[in-house]
C-alpha cells in the first residue's frame, strides 16, 4: 500500500503549491513556524532502515537520523520528544521538503550540485561519508563489480544510485538491466527472490541490510565503491536562520566528540572544564547560543539528550549496534577520517 | 428553451448560470495566484526546458530504443509507450475474457455457468493491487533462476527473469523489394476476391492477411537467408538473443485482464439479460435456431446496452495500469513521475504533463467508444 502513499506525496507536492497558507520565506520564517507548531517535522527513512530509522515494538523511533532530528528539536524547542517523524521513501523526500510537508530531511540524501542549485535546497553539512556499492548472493560466485556484465541490478527509484550505476557500467563497457524498486524492502525482496543478481545502494545501507538478513553469511558486499555519497541533513533554501541552526547542531555534535564531551560528562564538564573551547561550546563563557536565537546552554541540552557524534554513530551503526559498521571516512580528522568540525567561536 | 420559461424562472436560470461561472472563475483564479505566489517565494521556476536534458539513467524494459544518453523527453515517450502497451494488451485480453465468461454465465450448461460465477465473484472482489502483487510475488517468484530455467525444445525458456522465445528479424542485406511487391499484390488480389465473393469486410481482411503470412512462409522456404532467426541462449547472468516477456509486464497484464475481465463478464451478462425475453421467444417462434436467434436478434440489441459501460471499464484499466509501480514495471507514472521527477525536481511540470497525458488517452478511448456506440444505435425510419 505504500505505493499509494508515494504517489500521493508527489501529488501532495503539487497540491501544496496551489494551496495558500504555507508560503513563508524570510529570515526566521521556518523557525517561527516550528516554534508556533511546537513540533519539528523531520523526514527519515521508512521504518526499516536499521541503524538509520526504525520504529521499535514500543512505538519509539531509533537510529542515526532519528537522533539527529531529536538534536535539532532540543536545540530549537528544548525537548527531544517534540519531533514528528515523517517516514519517507527516497523518491518522496525532495517533493516533501519543497512543498513544506517537512522542515528538514535528516534522511540520507546525497549532496549534489543539481539538488543544491536547481532544487533550491541547502545542505547543513555531511554526517556520513558514504559511497555506492553492490550486494550479491555468494551463490552467484561474483568477486568483483567488474564481473557484472549482463547482470540484472536492483536499484532505488530516483536516487543518485540510478545515475551512478549507468555511468559505471557505461565507462566499463558493460551492460545491465535495472529493476527499479521504491524501498529497501522491495529491493531486498527482489534480490532474495533472485529477480536481480545484485542490489546497489550506499554502502551503509547495504551493511545495515546484510545484518538484518535471515542468513547474513550467504551474502557478500562487493569490494568496489563506485561513487562518493556525502549524506547530510537538508533544508529548504528559504530561512537562513534555520539552515544555520541545523548546520551548527551537526557541527557541535562533531565538536563535542573532538573535545571529549559526552552524554555522561557534559553536565559535570560545564563546571570543571578549564578548556576555553569547551567553555564556549557549553555556554559557560560568551553568548554563543543567542547569536542563533537559541538558549545559551543549548549545546549542553543537545549532548545530554543524544550524546556526541561518536556516541550516536556507535549506538546506531557502530560497535554498540547490531550492524557493527566501521567508522571509515566518517571518523574524526584526528583519527584519519573526514569529519572536521568548524570553529565554534 | 429559455423563451418558454416564465420571467421569474428565466431570472433563476440566468442567475444560476452566472453564479456557477463566478465560482469556477474564482477557484481557478485563486489557484493560479497561489501557484504564482508560492513558486515565487520558493524561487522555483516553471518551464519544460528540462525535457531536453540528458536523463543519465537506464530503463529496464522498453519497446523503443533507449540508452542512458536519452533525454527526459525520451523518458516520457518510453513511459507512455510502456503504458499504452499494457493498456492495449490489457483491454484486448480483458474484453475477450470478459465476453467469453459473460456468455458462459448465461449458458444453459450449469457447470460452465457456475464456474464463470466463481471466477467473477473471486476476482472482482479482491483488491487489484493485491492481485498484481500476488501474480508477481507468488506465481512468478516460484520459477527457477535463469541457469535452472525450464527448457522447452531448446528454444523456449521460462525462468524468474521471464519467458524467452525465438524471434526473427529481416536480413537488411537481402533484396526485399520484388518479394514485398509480389506478396502485397497477391494480398490485394485475394482481399478483393474475398470481398466480391462473400461481401464481407472480415473475409477480405482475413484472406489479405493470410496471403501475407503464407507469402512470408514461402519466401522463408525458398530463401532462408532472408530472415534471421535468433534463439535465446544462456549468456552469463541471463539469456540473450530471442525475445523476452519480463515478469513485471506479465504480472501486470494478467492481473489487469483478469480483474477487469470479471467486471466485463458481469456487464455482458447484464446486457444479455436486459434484452426482453419476448425478443428471444419471438425469434425462436419464427423458426430461427438458438444460435441465429442470439446472433441476429439478442446480440445486436445487447451491444447497445453494453458499449457505454464497457468503455468505462477500459478507462478504468488505463488508469489502473499506473499500479505498475508496485512491481517496478516502467510505465509512465513509474519512470516519469517517479525517477524523472526526482532527478529533475520538476514536480509541477511532470505531474501536470502526466495528468494531461492520461486525460488525452482517456478522451481518445471515449471518442472511439462514442463512435462504436453510434454505430450500434437504433436506426429509426
Amino acid at each position: 500500500m505504500t505505493e499509494f502513499k508515494k504517489m500521493g506525496l508527489a501529488l501532495l507536492a503539487w497540491a501544496l503549491l496551489i494551496t495558500p497558507g504555507i508560503a513563508l520565506a524570510d529570515q526566521g520564517s521556518t523557525v517561527k513556524a516550528i516554534s508556533a507548531r511546537g513540533e519539528l517535522l523531520c523526514g527519515v527513512t521508512t521504518g526499516k532502515g536499521t541503524g538509520f530509522s526504525t520504529l521499535d515494538d514500543k512505538g519509539v523511533w531509533n537510529g542515526m537520523e532519528v537522533d539527529f532530528c531529536r538534536a535539532i528539536a532540543v536545540a530549537l524547542l528544548g525537548d527531544a520528544s517534540k519531533v514528528k517523524f515523517a517516514p519517507l521513501e527516497f523518491k518522496s523526500v525532495i517533493a516533501s521538503l519543497q512543498s513544506g510537508a517537512i522542515d528538514v530531511a535528516a534522511r540520507q540524501v546525497t549532496w549534489t550540485f543539481t539538488r543544491d542549485s536547481e532544487f533550491n535546497l541547502d545542505w547543513a553539512g555531511i554526517y556520513l561519508y558514504d559511497g555506492q556499492a553492490f550486494i550479491a548472493s555468494k551463490a552467484i560466485g561474483v568477486d568483483s563489480a567488474l564481473d557484472l556484465n549482463g547482470a540484472t541490478v536492483c536499484v532505488t527509484s530516483g536516487s543518485t544510485n540510478e545515475l551512478n550505476i549507468s555511468d559505471y557500467f557505461r565507462s566499463h563497457e558493460m551492460k545491465f538491466v535495472p529493476i527499479v524498486g521504491d524501498s529497501i524492502e522491495q529491493n531486498a525482496a527482489n534480490l532474495e527472490a533472485g529477480r536481480c543478481d545484485v542490489y546497489t545502494n550506499d554502502l551503509s545501507t547495504l551493511v545495515s541490510l546484510k545484518s538484518t538478513m535471515a542468513k547474513p553469511d550467504n551474502w557478500v558486499i562487493l569490494p568496489e565503491v563506485i561513487s562518493k555519497e556525502p549524506l547530510g541533513p537538508v533544508v529548504r533554501q528559504e530561512d537562513p536562520q534555520f539552515s544555520d541552526i541545523v548546520r551548527w547542531t551537526l557541527n557541535v555534535l562533531i565538536a563535542a566528540e573532538e573535545l571529549g564531551v559526552n552524554k555522561e560528562s557534559v553536565i559535570q564538564m560545564v563546571e570543571t572544564s578549564n578548556n576555553p573551547e569547551v567553555q564556549r561550546l557549553l555556554g559557560k563563557s560568551g553568548e554563543m547560543g543567542a547569536k542563533l536565537g537559541l538558549a545559551n546552554d543549548w549545546v549542553v541540552k543537545v549532548i545530554s539528550a543524544v550524546g556526541n557524534y561518536g556516541e550516536i554513530f556507535d549506538r546506531n551503526l557502530g560497535k554498540d549496534s547490531l550492524i557493527k559498521m566501521p567508522r571509515g571516512a566518517s571518523a574524526l580528522w584526528t583519527n584519519g577520517g573526514l569529519l572536521y568540525p568548524l570553529p565554534y567561536r | 428553451m429559455r423563451s418558454v420559461l416564465p420571467p421569474r424562472r428565466r431570472f433563476a436560470w440566468w442567475g444560476s448560470q452566472v453564479a456557477t461561472l463566478a465560482v469556477v472563475t474564482a477557484l481557478v483564479g485563486l489557484s493560479i495566484s497561489n501557484l504564482v505566489q508560492n513558486l515565487d517565494t520558493r524561487n522555483l521556476k516553471l518551464g519544460f526546458d528540462f525535457l531536453n536534458q540528458q536523463a543519465g539513467f537506464e530503463i529496464g524494459f522498453s519497446i523503443l530504443p533507449f540508452s542512458a544518453k536519452s533525454t527526459f523527453w525520451d523518458v516520457f515517450v518510453i513511459g507512455l509507450a510502456n503504458t499504452l502497451l499494457v493498456t492495449v494488451i490489457g483491454v484486448a485480453a480483458a474484453t475477450i475474457l470478459g465476453v467469453s465468461v459473460g456468455l458462459a454465465r448465461v449458458s444453459a450448461n450449469r457447470a460452465l455457468s457456475n464456474a464463470a460465477l466463481i471466477y467473477v465473484e473471486v476476482f472482482r472482489n479482491l483488491p487489484l493491487l493485491m492481485q498484481i502483487l500476488l501474480w508477481y510475488n507468488v506465481v512468478l517468484r516460484a520459477l527457477p533462476a535463469p541457469r535452472q530455467a525450464y527448457d522447452f525444445w531448446d528454444a523456449l525458456f521460462l525462468s524468474n527473469r521471464g519467458l524467452y522465445f525465438p524471434w526473427f528479424s529481416f536480413n537488411p542485406v537481402f533484396s526485399w523489394s520484388p518479394w514485398i511487391a509480389a506478396i502485397l499484390l497477391l494480398a490485394c488480389l485475394l482481399a478483393i476476391t474475398g470481398y466480391v465473393t462473400s461481401k464481407s469486410a472480415l473475409a477480405a481482411t482475413v484472406s489479405g492477411l493470410g496471403a501475407i503470412v503464407i507469402g512470408g512462409f514461402v519466401l522463408a522456404a525458398i530463401h532462408p537467408e532472408a530472415i534471421d532467426v535468433s534463439i535465446p541462449r544462456l549468456d552469463g547472468f541471463d539469456f540473450s538473443e530471442g525475445f523476452v516477456v519480463r515478469p513485471e509486464l506479465a504480472a501486470l497484464v494478467v492481473a489487469l485482464s483478469v480483474y477487469n475481465g470479471a467486471f466485463i463478464a458481469e456487464l455482458v451478462r447484464g446486457a444479455i439479460e436486459a434484452v426482453g425475453r419476448g425478443q428471444k421467444e419471438a425469434a425462436l417462434a419464427l423458426g430461427l435456431s438458438r444460435r441465429l436467434a442470439f446472433k441476429l436478434v439478442v446480440f445486436p440489441q445487447c451491444l447497445r446496452i453494453l458499449v457505454p459501460p464497457l468503455i468505462n471499464q477500459h478507462l478504468n484499466l488505463l488508469k489502473a495500469s499506473s499500479l505498475a509501480i508496485a512491481v517496478g514495471y516502467p510505465d509512465l507514472v513509474n519512470v516519469f513521475v517517479g525517477t524523472a521527477l526526482n532527478q529533475t525536481g520538476r514536480a509541477l511540470e511532470i505531474v501536470s504533463l502526466t495528468m494531461a497525458t492520461y486525460l488525452a488517452i482517456g478522451m481518445v478511448i471515449s471518442a472511439i467508444g462514442a463512435r462504436v456506440n453510434a454505430s450500434t444505435r437504433i436506426v429509426e425510419r
